[in-house]
């Protein structure tokens, strides 16, 4: 099959590692990726451990199909209890350090402990050394990534890093792999950072294999291939990227704008897909250079972005990486989003720089944005004074104090250190946590759940948080797809949401990307896994596996302190209704929802499991 | 003389400094114009027109011939789309 079978443990309190084999009973319940992982975690993590304690344990881990040639099959994830939520983390990452970790020779690598000083993981194949860290602790992910490619002399090594925030535990900390690709939400990276573990480089020359029927494998991948390139929606993402999101969310009103305040944003369309398309005056060139993919993938949804060389960020700058006046990764919508919208700044480049600087030092746009557009409100509520944030003129749509941010927060410096902290926190020591929009203390993304109801309900019940990948309500309330449901009614959006949650947790545990799933079905996965793995894989089989992940995921939850309170969404939310547009007058009604949801997912009225439901998904009981 | 803002978006757009959104134009109105009407008069009947949102609104495509269009309407349209 195309598990390699082998599980790398580091011990970086004794500096000790050993291989061990890949517990296949669990692979066979969980398949891999996000729910091999979270099994391990279930197993060997206390949920009342204090995460940035030695006790918890980061696992880094691939899925039966990444590295082979399944369509997108380049993913791997970030596994552990989150220092930003005390809750699970979940982080899922592109680019190539899955593929190179199964070329390698392993399905999962786990980082126990804590090294007594700065350290970066090498592994080569077999071979894997805990080597000092001292001349990259303090510097960028990307100066650590030139360190490292000049020490090894080999281009074709494969490194995950964490920057400067993650080494002083700023709680979004992300681990970045491949410069501008990153395992993003709810701060794996200062989990990474509190083991004192800069990097892991991998290097694998071992192949990717043990696939149980090549033939059949073949024609399912070449299957699944020819779905993608059809499909209109993966030629969408590849030639716009997910920004192509910024207008329409606006267009429809649920676009949340300035911490929330609004719905709509009249900055939006300069800081969209078709704004990042077009030539500046300056220099003749687009923000946007060409389109980005990760291994095996053909949807290249990911972008290749200039700054504007005129632009106050980066001219007559010396200070700054090389990259800043060249390419790097440009911008998600979600990050346009958090640095733009939720800030009010409508300046492409300010945002644009402001994405470069969170892939340099490694940590999530979301939660930064989101902490700054709080930062916001409290400054011109006059809660939060020029005294406090350091002489900052924070207020909304201020370009350069967002920006000053940014910079602060990257260098865990000033002002920045107290943005450290996540808005929930920050909020709350300022006396208003009421203004930080979280759940479970993860920082929302960017849809308006006033004016997409489905996507409120998957905010408050996200295993990890705020958050919109684990159950995308969003294609069917508003692009419907696969299907139109009406973004502001209520009733059916439990059902919807549960197949979204438990579809994703398919392909998250797969090794595939979820942005396939627009063009691929169960059945193409299945098609590929039963051709792969051995034993039966159908999608039935399959869909049972989504529902005991999220399950899982669940229980670990509860185990670690949650309660049906947490499940819940800002104040602003529930009671503010939106101002104007389309959804005006409506605020998001969880109560009509919620009840619903725990009653098709099986559980009592508390949000726990009932027995038979762990009974019917194989879940201990 | 009545007439509607036409928005196309994502690959329906040419890009230009002039309408960095995509292309925005005012588009006039003829008397019974419908969305479906309209959409064939500016030579855009033969595109997978998904996403058709009208003053905000999704339009259901077995509407669109028949949902009449008024003076100040905002209709904007995509082909299939998708994010994250």
């Amino acid at each position: 099959m195309s598990w390699t079978r082998q599980v790398l443990r580091i011990n970086l309190t004794d500096r000790t590692s050993a291989s061990e084999p890949l517990n296949m009973e669990w692979a066979e319940l969980y398949l891999g990726q996000r729910g091999l992982a979270t099994k391990y975690l279930t197993e060997e993590v206390d949920p009342m451990v204090d995460p940035l304690a030695p006790e918890n344990s980061l696992y880094m881990v691939t899925g039966p199909l990444t590295g082979t040639m399944a369509s997108t099959g380049g993913r791997y994830s970030c596994v552990t209890k989150s220092p930003l939520t005390n809750a699970l983390a979940c982080s899922n990452s592109g680019g190539f350090f899955g593929n190179e970790m199964k070329c390698a020779g392993w399905d999962m690598i786990i980082i126990e402990g804590k090294a007594s000083s700065p350290v970066y993981i090498s592994i080569v194949n077999e071979t894997c050394e805990i080597l000092p860290a001292d001349e990259i602790w303090g510097k960028s992910v990307w100066e650590a990534d030139e360190w490292l490619h000049t020490k090894t002399q080999d281009p074709q090594l494969r490194i995950a890093a964490i920057g400067v925030p993650g080494e002083n535990g700023n709680l979004y900390s992300a681990i970045v792999n491949d410069l501008h690709r990153a395992a993003g939400r709810s701060g794996v990276g200062t989990v990474m950072g509190s083991k004192n573990v800069k990097a892991v480089t991998l290097r694998g020359t071992k192949g990717v294999g043990n696939i149980k029927d090549p033939k059949r494998f073949f024609t399912a991948t070449q299957k699944t291939k020819d779905i993608i390139a059809n499909n209109e929606m993966a030629q969408g993402l590849g030639a716009l990227g997910t920004n192509v999101m910024m207008n329409h969310m606006n267009e429809v009103g649920a676009l949340p704008t300035r911490n929330w305040r609004d719905s709509t944003f009249e900055g939006a369309a300069k800081l969209s897909s078709e704004a990042m398309m077009v030539p500046r005056e300056s220099d003749g060139k687009a923000n946007l250079t060409r389109p980005g993919a990760c291994f095996a993938c053909t949807i290249a949804c990911g972008r290749i972005s200039t700054i504007d060389p005129e632009h106050f960020t980066i001219k007559n700058r010396d200070d700054l990486h090389k990259h800043f006046k060249s390419n790097s990764g440009g911008n998600e919508y979600e990050a346009a989003w958090a640095f733009g919208v939720d800030t009010g700044v409508d300046d492409l480049d300010a945002v644009t720089y402001a994405n470069f600087i969170s892939n340099e030092q490694a940590f999530d746009p979301i939660s930064a944005g989101a902490t700054i557009a709080a930062a916001m409100e409290l400054f011109e509520l006059g809660i939060l004074t020029k005294e406090d944030t350091g002489g900052i003129e924070l207020t909304f749509g201020n370009a350069e104090a967002m920006v000053k941010c940014v910079e602060l927060i990257a260098k865990h410096e000033g002002f920045g250190k107290e943005l450290a902290q996540s808005s929930l926190r920050f909020c709350t020591k300022y006396g208003r946590p009421d203004l930080a929009i979280v759940v479970k203390g993860q920082e929302f993304p960017a849809y308006d759940a006033r004016a997409v109801q489905g996507m409120g309900l998957g905010y408050a019940t996200s295993n990890r948080g705020a958050c919109h990948v684990r159950g995308y309500t969003n294609g069917s309330e508003t692009a419907g797809i696969p299907f139109k449901t009406d973004p502001l009614a209520t009733e059916g959006k439990a059902e919807l949401l549960m197949a979204f949650q438990d579809t994703t947790s398919i392909f998250d545990s797969a090794g595939i990307c979820t942005f396939s799933s627009f063009a691929q079905g169960v059945e193409e996965v299945a098609d590929q896994l039963d051709s792969a793995c051995e034993g039966n894989w159908t999608a039935e089989r399959l869909m049972l596996l989504g529902e005991r992940v999220w399950n899982m995921e669940r229980e670990f939850n509860n185990s670690a302190g949650f309660t049906t309170a947490d499940d819940t969404l800002p104040p602003r939310l529930l009671e503010e209704p939106i101002k104007e547009g389309p959804a005006k007058g409506h605020v998001c009604e969880l109560d009509k929802m919620l009840p619903n949801y725990y009653e098709v997912r099986g559980w009592n009225s508390d949000g726990t499991l009932t027995d038979a439901t762990r009974k019917r998904l194989s879940l201990p009981l | 003389m009545p007439n509607i803002t036409l928005k196309l978006f994502a690959s329906l757009a040419k890009f230009s400094p002039e309408n960095i959104a995509g292309e925005i134009k005012q588009i006039p109105l003829l008397e019974n114009d419908t969305i479906n009407s309209l959409v064939d008069r500016v030579n855009l009947g033969d595109k997978n027109l998904h996403l058709v949102i009208l003053n905000g609104v999704y339009i259901n495509k077995e509407d669109r011939p028949t949902r009449r269009l008024n003076d100040g309407d905002v209709l904007a349209m995509w082909p299939p789309i998708v994010g994250g």
